[in-house]
């Protein structure tokens, strides 16, 4: 298990390599001086020069390029164009955020997505199986900002039971962090309960089909046990699969949901540094998304190779 | 069985939350206006953070800069009502000539660093204010001035131009006084204030750019204008989540929308109509044609004013209260004449006539800047534009856009304006100096605006409509029309109407 660990962690090193080296070739394409932009129409043209010298603008692009390999292999991710701050600060402060919304939203995905299969599956050709099965394709289709804007009108300005906007940390006070991470986690999870359900319900109930799983029942162990030891075990590599596709697809929706509940988050540190053009913003918050991408990826590696001693040597 | 699976939750779940809680991170608790005197607080939602606590450098104006930096500077003179000046810092003034005015300080003030602030410190500032690198947009108020330390409590200002407005000035973002201290080295004021103000910075409760508390000063000298312990000022990226933050209670104070006032009554919020002074519409930064080449000709910009049909995007945008003009001012600004407002009346067979006759027959690109805010105007301009051969490219910016406004990169934006005090709007409109309007130096607007400076009374009120009736004529500005802006609050506070389109801190109190 610790060898595909080692191996996948590797073969990762590349791919961000890529991904950094995208995100700052893409940002070059950006038209402006961005001294002119951060001084203003009133500066003159040694403050210019001054402030592209110390953005490092006065270099060529492959030596800038170069640079912030070399810096970010210290761990320096340099600092916001806009506000003088270190990109390394601003992504430390705005990770748990984003952290504690994507993980949380993948916990409910999975488990309320995996008990609706399992309870499907179970019921096959039901009148609830049916209903499950349009609710799951209806949830899909509808945007998360839209579900987030209708959850804050009944949960938050109708009843009051939830706040509206903002984040509270989870070292302060537990019971406000989840009370403001309730309504952005639902509105995030609602739309992957969907595929993760269907996914579910196929796995299972094709687990529950086969001859295995009838010779248990002909032994007479007891239908839990033939479910959740047999069948779901079974069925559990597609399921991790499904749940970590849908995770990834979490992190690029978390810009909208954190927008709808201001939550100071990386999605909104994304937009506001696109929107400014604030390019070491941008690029950390990119290289820090596609880890997190590496790691669901890997995270789902490791559960199947769990899960399937097959998958190991894979 | 059981025991182990349970076990094995409750490492997963405690696993998470460690890992959450050691990255740490910024926090918004909810906030009350429970509690009395100095334990009351209060939270006010914001579109716009800070730049930094350099007032002198800030955009002015109640929507940026000045409620970050009314809670933590004094300020020579007060708002006490719409275009009624109090005391501040100052206590008494007199006007011994027309360009000279003469202050006496409030004794025994001192800034947060324990400097005194006397008359030194006040020319300090206004000698920095002038000199300052890159300028300020306040510097437009003050450029004219020398001043003068004449005892420790007595400070003079001599301008070239009459100083009739200038405690208006002073109490509206130009009189602001920052320790000298903090001025030697400025840098120091991007996130550290040092002022003499009703409120210090609480570092513990702040994270740069989202959330800024503050709390009251226990010496400060003037409490009872600032009933609140505690201030809390967030920002919002975006004026839904603005909006849902006001209604549920988050914060007590919010700017309104003409599309949200019905649910804010509904949500027994409290929703005040501000002066008709802010006109909306879209600035033509580029007139003389330099990046844009056709916004260099009067036929063109003209032909931009009749392709836009005002009184239909006033009527479904600006709320009940909203009035249709292509005046830079609104019907309670001085220079604002009806029949002018509506000298422009959609007319896109006229329009399509003027481009073609200024060479431009298919119409040409005009970059645009808005916010998530302006856009629908900016969309419903672009549309009608559109109609004409004019394609519109709109980029909107949110959390930077004061930067991109005066960056001098865009040929035009859409921009909320309000003309208050009109005769330095006026004088601001038609500065070089003025950060995103980079007017052509027409010698007859230049006249017009030294007469509207240098004037008082009726000769200044002449001189300010003829100033507004020329920048309509050369058609400066696609302006649509002037925002019912509102305010809304809750009913547990109360705000004092200072004729400023928003509730200011020293405007706040709790209902009674």
């Amino acid at each position: 298990m610790g060898s595909l660990a080692l191996r996948r962690a590797a073969g990762a090193v590349p791919l961000l390599l890529v991904v950094w080296t995208a995100a700052f070739f893409l940002q070059q394409l950006i038209h402006g001086d961005p001294a002119a932009y951060v001084l203003g129409n009133t500066s003159t043209a040694a403050q210019r020069d001054q402030l592209d010298a110390a953005f490092g603008l006065h270099r060529s692009p492959l030596d800038q390029y170069l640079s912030t390999c070399a810096n970010l292999l210290s761990g320096d991710l340099g600092r916001s164009w806009i506000t003088s701050e270190s990109v390394g600060r601003l992504l430390s402060t705005a990770l748990p955020v984003t952290l504690s919304l994507a993980l949380l939203s993948t916990l409910v995905t999975a488990a309320v997505g995996t008990a609706l299969g399992i309870w499907a599956a179970l019921r096959r050709g039901s009148r609830v199986d049916r209903i499950l099965q349009l609710a799951a394709g209806a949830v899909t289709a509808v945007p998360n900002y839209w579900i987030a804007v209708g959850l804050v009108y009944l949960f938050a300005i109708q009843y009051r039971v939830l706040p509206a906007t903002g984040y509270v940390q989870l070292n302060q006070s537990p019971g406000q962090w989840l009370q403001s991470l309730i309504l952005p986690v639902i509105a995030l999870s609602l739309a992957p309960i969907g595929p993760i359900f269907l996914q579910a319900r196929s796995a299972v109930a094709e687990a529950l089909d086969a001859d295995y799983v009838r010779t248990v029942r002909a032994l007479g162990i007891p239908r839990r046990r033939q479910v959740l030891k047999h069948g779901l075990r079974n069925a559990a590599a597609p399921i991790v699969t499904a749940v970590g596709f849908n995770t990834v697809g979490l992190l690029a929706g978390t810009v909208a949901v954190e927008q709808i509940f201001n939550l100071p988050g990386l999605g909104s540190q994304l937009l506001s540094g696109v929107l400014g053009h604030d390019v070491p913003v941008v690029q950390g918050v990119v290289l820090v998304f596609a880890v997190g991408v590496v790691i669901v990826n890997l995270a789902v590696d490791l559960l199947i190779g769990v899960l399937n001693p097959k998958a190991r040597r894979a | 069985m059981f025991a182990k699976r349970a076990a094995l939750c409750a490492a997963i779940a405690a696993l998470t939350a460690t890992a959450v809680a050691a990255c740490g991170g910024p926090s918004s608790t909810p906030t009350s206006t429970s509690g009395s005197g100095g334990t009351r607080a209060i939270a006010i939602g914001l579109q716009f953070a800070t730049i930094n606590f350099n007032p002198w450098l800030v955009p002015n104006g109640p929507n940026y800069s000045l409620n970050y930096t009314s809670a933590v500077y004094d300020s020579l003179t007060t708002l006490t009502g719409p275009d009624k000046v109090g005391p501040g810092i100052a206590t008494s003034w007199t006007e011994p000539n027309p360009t000279t005015l003469e202050m006496t300080l409030r004794p025994g003030i001192a800034f947060a660093d324990g400097t005194p602030l006397d008359a030194a410190a006040v020319k300090a500032n206004f000698d920095y204010a002038r000199t300052a690198s890159p300028a300020g947009s306040l510097v437009t108020y003050i450029k004219n001035l020398t001043t003068t330390v004449v005892n420790a409590t007595t400070v003079r200002f001599t301008s070239t131009v009459p100083v009739t407005d200038l405690p208006f000035d002073f109490a509206t973002g130009a009189g602001f006084i920052v320790s000298p201290k903090a001025l030697a080295h400025p840098s120091s004021l991007n996130d550290q204030p040092d002022g003499s103000g009703p409120y210090t910075l609480d570092a513990s409760g702040t994270t740069s750019g989202q959330q800024y508390t503050f709390t009251r000063r226990a010496t400060y000298w003037n409490k009872a204008a600032f009933p609140y312990g505690k201030v809390t000022l967030r920002v919002y990226s975006s004026q839904q989540a603005l909006d849902s933050a006001v209604r549920s209670g988050q914060v007590q104070v919010a700017q309104g929308a003409a599309q949200t006032n019905a649910a804010d009554k509904a949500a027994g919020l409290t929703v005040v109509p501000a002066p008709q002074i802010t006109t909306a519409g879209i600035w033509i930064n580029d007139e003389a044609g330099a990046a844009v080449k056709p916004l260099g000709d009067v036929r063109v910009r003209q032909a931009l004013n009749y392709a836009v049909d005002r009184k239909a995007i006033a009527a479904l945008g600006f709320g009940a209260d909203g009035t249709a003009t292509s005046l830079v001012v609104g019907p309670d600004s001085p220079g604002y004449r009806a029949n002018a407002a509506a000298s422009y009346p959609y007319d896109p067979a006229k329009a399509k006539a003027l481009l073609a006759q200024a060479g431009y027959p298919d119409g040409f690109t005009l970059p645009m800047l808005s916010t998530q805010s302006g856009d629908l105007l900016a969309q419903a301009v672009a549309g009608y534009l559109r109609a004409i051969g004019v394609t519109v490219q709109i980029s909107d910016h949110n959390t930077d856009f004061v930067q991109q406004a005066t960056s001098g990169r865009w040929a035009s934006m859409v921009f909320e304006w309000s003309m208050d005090p009109a005769a330095q709007s006026i004088a601001s409109l038609v500065s070089a100096n003025f950060g995103p309007h980079t007017p052509q130096q027409d010698a007859q607007i230049q006249a017009l605006a030294a007469q509207v400076l240098g004037t008082t009374g009726t000769a200044q009120s002449t001189a300010i409509d003829q100033a507004v009736a020329t920048i309509n004529q050369q058609a400066w500005f696609v302006m649509v029309g002037t925002v019912g802006l509102t305010y809304s609050t809750a009913n547990t506070v109360s705000c004092t109407d200072l004729g400023l389109a928003t509730c200011l801190l020293s405007s706040l109190h709790p209902a009674k």
